[in-house]
């Protein structure tokens, strides 16, 4: 950890922005409409680009033919893979290859011998508009030999399932074990066991705003300028390089206001170098924008795990070992961080109870399917689900009330940090205090007893909760590199203070309307006693920020938030000692407070104010003995661990019987995120995952059939939650600050989306098992619950 | 699934006709392809940016506008439809002066009605009209309100909450 320097022992500020629900400062642009997308943007002489895609999940391409297309009106160029070699047009990298990996799949961005799901790109059409571009893209004629296809990744590992890849004896790319012990013997002398299998199905972040990349290359310069949405741009830059073979500080990535990203703007995607190569070929500008039909079919997914789950107890309920098979679905290729999320997924598969024994394999499976990767949570929502249901299983089946249950096997609060059975180590938590607290928001036993009477009527009601733990904030670098993380943990700030004393913050994240901006200007405005509205925030831009690891896994404030704190520490550290020598006092007399340096307690002492330390730094003229000129620092943090937020959410249903719709009538969210920077935003961001997750829950599936045809393709298809199927939202937090970063900041992005799902698919089960229901898959889509309710009553 | 599935826009001739409206207040005249939609003429002939596109299928309300003072979807509405009549776009929404936001807006900040921002000129522009009604408005009224814009970040609570809020103002809390 780089450690700032502790300049005041009093706070440097009588304003504290750090806790504070500050308005947004990225508000006013998104309001009035002036907030500019990538697809806003509109450079002179652009060029549009439609791509031409499978439209079978596998078959081998005999022939793409382009004449017809290349004269249609507009028409200014057709390309195919046989139109790029490979230093113009390489395979797109990975972020995580596990090192167990028979390597990974090559992945043109334009298919070359075979397709290997509906949607891959093969063919790009660029012509001066987007309609001509459109139109003339009908003229391409693919000829395809279609070979069998493989949807179901436990299907897809049996003998004789089609291969997705020719040079793989198997569609199994690794099968990667975690925990230590016995589980056979521990489950032979268990009083009691469970076993479950769980679908935890593919869904779809689908972001409102759609993928877009504009491509300026630059022939006078040699530089490539890459418009596009992505939570990173640095990663995309280097990803970019090495795809196409500019060299990373030739190309320029910049990422304006991003339309909502939730882990699937992450990674470097096919549409972005076929825009880039074809920019460079035509030396024009060109703009790909992504339709939504597209982005179902091509943009990543998440989820798609089937597991099978057993507990084994012993007679008071302790868990003493968990034993999980899990077929994890990776599409047709490797992408981004696709391969390892399965795997960390394992690692927090035992929750917030200590577990001694853990018996874990992860096979992950290609299939003919577009690719999974980070979706909100990214294999935390997973693991939370598989351990919620199968301990209300175990409860159910015991006998021991499920709250009781969860008690009795918490991690206690002086465990920490625990390691857990799978190689996960959880930095602080307090189970109990988030549970207490939630089940005196809700009335728990009031709910019991409202149930039963209820019940007593033939009304169909259940009460749901799930108690999660989960990971962010990337680290450390050394213990993930290990198993073939290639991304950096660490993140970095910049800290300028300019000749008038204003603040310029360059962080090495990119916010997709978690308010960034704001939250970061909060801290550093806190750090150095400035007026908020003295520090801007930049971002998103690889001109701007140099080297940055981007937003995603909750990290952006425990690590650029951490990063931007220290360089602020250092700022004022420098600032402190130029301030002593222009009053001709020792560094340790001079006292800073809201703006201005005193020679000693205000207001008696002589004073100097940050900006005419600003002034003074910039002129270097009269400096302190070896102190360079100019305010302006650097700090990278790179964490030591993860942070692990926690938290407890409670659902109460109702089932209507004769449609089998699921109405959620109350919701509790108890999250503990550790320190808020902002407790709006916060909130926010809890309101927002739960809405995902119960969107998950109860509605959302991204669905193939069995040839491999996608069957959701539009917002019909893909039921995103509306404003009324919402229930009102009941928040509540508990504060353990974390230790491994010195803002105890945990991170929030994501909780609300892990939290949520078992909540309401248990208080789901919980309504429907004493009717001899004993297993739901999510979503809980009405026909399903009806039909269960209808066989379940037979 | 053909590509025609998975992609807008349809061959067609280009149709070239004359259009006269009111947008955000000034008179236009241009000529536009008669399949032009309104959205993608208001984006890319007009340069209104602020009105977005988010689903291709009249399902999400990114791209509301107003049409005679009536919330539409403008990726359902042809451009030659808008001939003689007033179109609005959220680039003409604010409040007293040019740096003021309209009380829909500064409600949906307070309220951190917002995130991405990216649906928020549909939700603006959805919400103006349903606004407009001397009765305060149920929260069930504003989440039926809201039905055909989609919002992925927020939740809708904050924006169901500001809005309810800011109609019970309005109305002097009478419902």
């Amino acid at each position: 950890m780089t450690s700032g320097a502790q300049v005041a022992q009093e706070p440097a500020t009588s304003t504290e922005y750090v806790g504070v629900s500050v308005p947004r400062r990225e508000d006013f642009r998104f309001l009035t409409g002036t907030g500019t997308f990538s697809e806003d943007i509109t450079l002179s002489g652009m060029l549009y680009a439609s791509v031409v895609r499978s439209t079978l999940a596998h078959a081998d391409i005999v022939s793409i033919a382009t004449d017809a297309a290349r004269i249609q009106p507009g028409v200014v160029a057709v390309f195919t893979a046989a139109d790029f070699g490979d230093d113009e047009m390489g395979t797109i990298p990975t972020d995580w290859e596990l090192p167990i990996m028979d390597g990974i799949p090559a992945r043109y961005p334009l298919a070359r011998e075979t397709v290997k799901y509906v949607g891959e790109a093969v063919a790009v059409v660029v012509a001066e508009t987007r309609v001509q571009a459109d139109d003339a893209a009908y003229f391409v004629d693919v000829e395809y030999a279609e070979r069998p296809a493989v949807v179901d990744a436990e299907l897809a590992t049996r003998d004789g399932a089609p291969l997705v890849h020719d040079q793989y004896e198997r569609n199994t790319s690794y099968v990667w074990h975690l925990g230590t012990g016995d589980w056979d013997s521990m489950a032979a002398a268990a009083d009691h066991t469970v076993d479950v299998r769980l679908v935890n199905q593919r869904v779809h972040a689908s972001s409102l705003e759609a993928r877009v990349s504009i491509a300026d290359y630059q022939v006078g310069t040699g530089i490539l300028t890459l418009y596009l949405g992505t939570q990173n741009v640095h990663v995309v830059r280097r990803n970019l390089s090495i795809a196409i073979g500019i060299p990373e500080n030739r190309i320029r990535v910049v990422t304006p206001a991003v339309g909502g990203a939730f882990g699937s703007k992450l990674c470097l995607y096919p549409e972005d170098v076929i825009v880039s190569a074809a920019s460079r070929r035509l030396r024009r500008p060109i703009r790909w924008a992504e339709t939504r039909a597209e982005h179902f079919t091509g943009t990543s997914g998440g989820r798609d795990h089937i597991e099978q789950v057993s507990l084994a107890a012993d007679k008071e309920g302790k868990i003493q070992a968990l034993k999980v098979t899990t077929y994890a679905n990776l599409g047709a290729y490797v992408s981004g961080m696709g391969a390892g999320i399965p795997v960390v997924s394992g690692m927090v598969y035992p929750g917030v109870y200590d577990i001694p024994v853990a018996d874990v394999d992860i096979h992950g499976v290609y299939t003919n399917t577009s690719t999974t990767e980070t979706y909100r949570g990214a294999g935390r929502p997973e693991a939370a689900y598989l351990i919620e249901r199968a301990v209300d299983e175990l409860a159910a089946k015991a006998g021991i009330d499920r709250v009781e249950l969860r008690r009795r096997n918490f991690i206690q609060p002086h465990q920490f940090p625990y390691s857990n059975a799978t190689g996960m180590t959880y930095d602080s938590g307090d189970y109990e205090k988030a549970l207490d607290k939630a089940l005196e928001m809700i009335g728990w036993d009031d709910r019991v007893a409202e149930q039963a009477a209820a019940r007593a009527e033939g009304r169909i009601v259940g009460l749901g909760l799930s108690v999660y733990t989960e990971f962010c904030g990337f680290g450390d670098s050394f213990q993930l590199q290990l198993v073939g993380f290639d991304r950096a943990t660490w993140e970095q700030s910049v800290i300028t203070v300019t000749r008038t004393g204003s603040v310029i913050v360059q962080v090495g994240i990119d916010a997709a309307g978690q308010g960034h901006e704001t939250s970061i200007a909060q801290i550093v405005a806190t750090e150095l006693g400035l007026d908020i509205d003295d520090v801007e925030v930049l971002q998103g831009d690889t001109d701007v920020v140099h080297f940055g690891t981007g937003t995603f896994n909750s990290r952006s404030m425990s690590s650029a938030g951490t990063s931007a704190a220290l360089a602020a520490r250092k700022i004022l550290a420098k600032a402190t000692r130029l301030a002593a020598h222009m009053l001709d006092v020792e560094t340790d007399d001079v006292v800073y407070r809201d703006g201005v340096f005193s020679s000693g307690p205000q207001p008696e002492g002589r004073q100097v104010t940050f900006e005419e330390v600003a002034v003074e730094a910039w002129r270097g003229v009269d400096l302190p003995e070896g102190m360079e000129p100019t305010l302006k620092e650097i700090a990278v943090f790179d964490p030591p661990n993860f942070t692990s937020p926690f938290g407890v959410h409670v659902a109460a249903v109702e089932i209507d019987p004769d449609t089998g719709a699921v109405r959620i009538d109350r919701y509790v969210a108890v999250d503990d995120c550790g320190n808020q920077i902002n407790p709006q935003i916060v909130t926010g961001q809890i309101h927002g995952g739960v809405a995902q997750g119960i969107g998950q829950a109860l509605y959302e599936e991204l669905a193939w059939d069995e040839e491999g045809q996608p069957m959701s393709t539009s917002f019909m298809q893909y039921p995103v939650l509306r404003a009324h199927h919402m229930p009102r939202l009941e928040t509540g937090h508990t504060v353990t600050p974390s230790p491994v970063n010195p803002l105890g900041v945990k991170g929030v992005g994501e909780s609300g989306a892990i939290g949520s799902q078992p909540a309401v698919v248990n208080a789901v089960m919980d309504a429907v098992r004493h009717l001899g229901v004993d297993n739901l898959d999510m979503p809980l889509t009405p026909a399903k619950v009806w039909t269960a309710l209808q066989e379940a009553s037979r | 699934m053909t590509h025609d599935t998975i992609r807008t826009g349809r061959p067609a001739a280009a149709q070239r006709s004359a259009i006269s409206y009111t947008l955000n207040g000034e008179p236009v005249s241009c000529e536009v392809d008669a399949r032009t939609l309104l959205v993608h003429h208001l984006r890319e002939e007009r340069n209104l940016t602020g009105t977005h596109i988010g689903c291709d299928t009249s399902q999400c309300g990114a791209c509301a506008v107003h049409l005679d003072g009536r919330a539409v979807k403008s990726c359902t509405v042809l451009a030659v439809q808008v001939d003689g009549r007033e179109v609005t776009t959220i680039e003409a929404v604010r409040g007293q002066g040019p740096d003021d936001l309209h009380p829909v807006q500064e409600a949906l900040q307070s309220k951190h009605g917002l995130q991405c921002g990216f649906c928020t000129p549909g939700m603006v522009m959805t919400a103006l009209e349903l606004l407009d009604t001397d009765q305060a408005l149920t929260p069930e009224q504003v989440q039926h309100g809201l039905v055909g814009n989609i919002c992925r970040c927020t939740g809708y609570q904050n924006i169901v909450d500001a809005l309810v809020e800011l109609s019970a103002s309005e109305s002097g809390g009478t419902r």
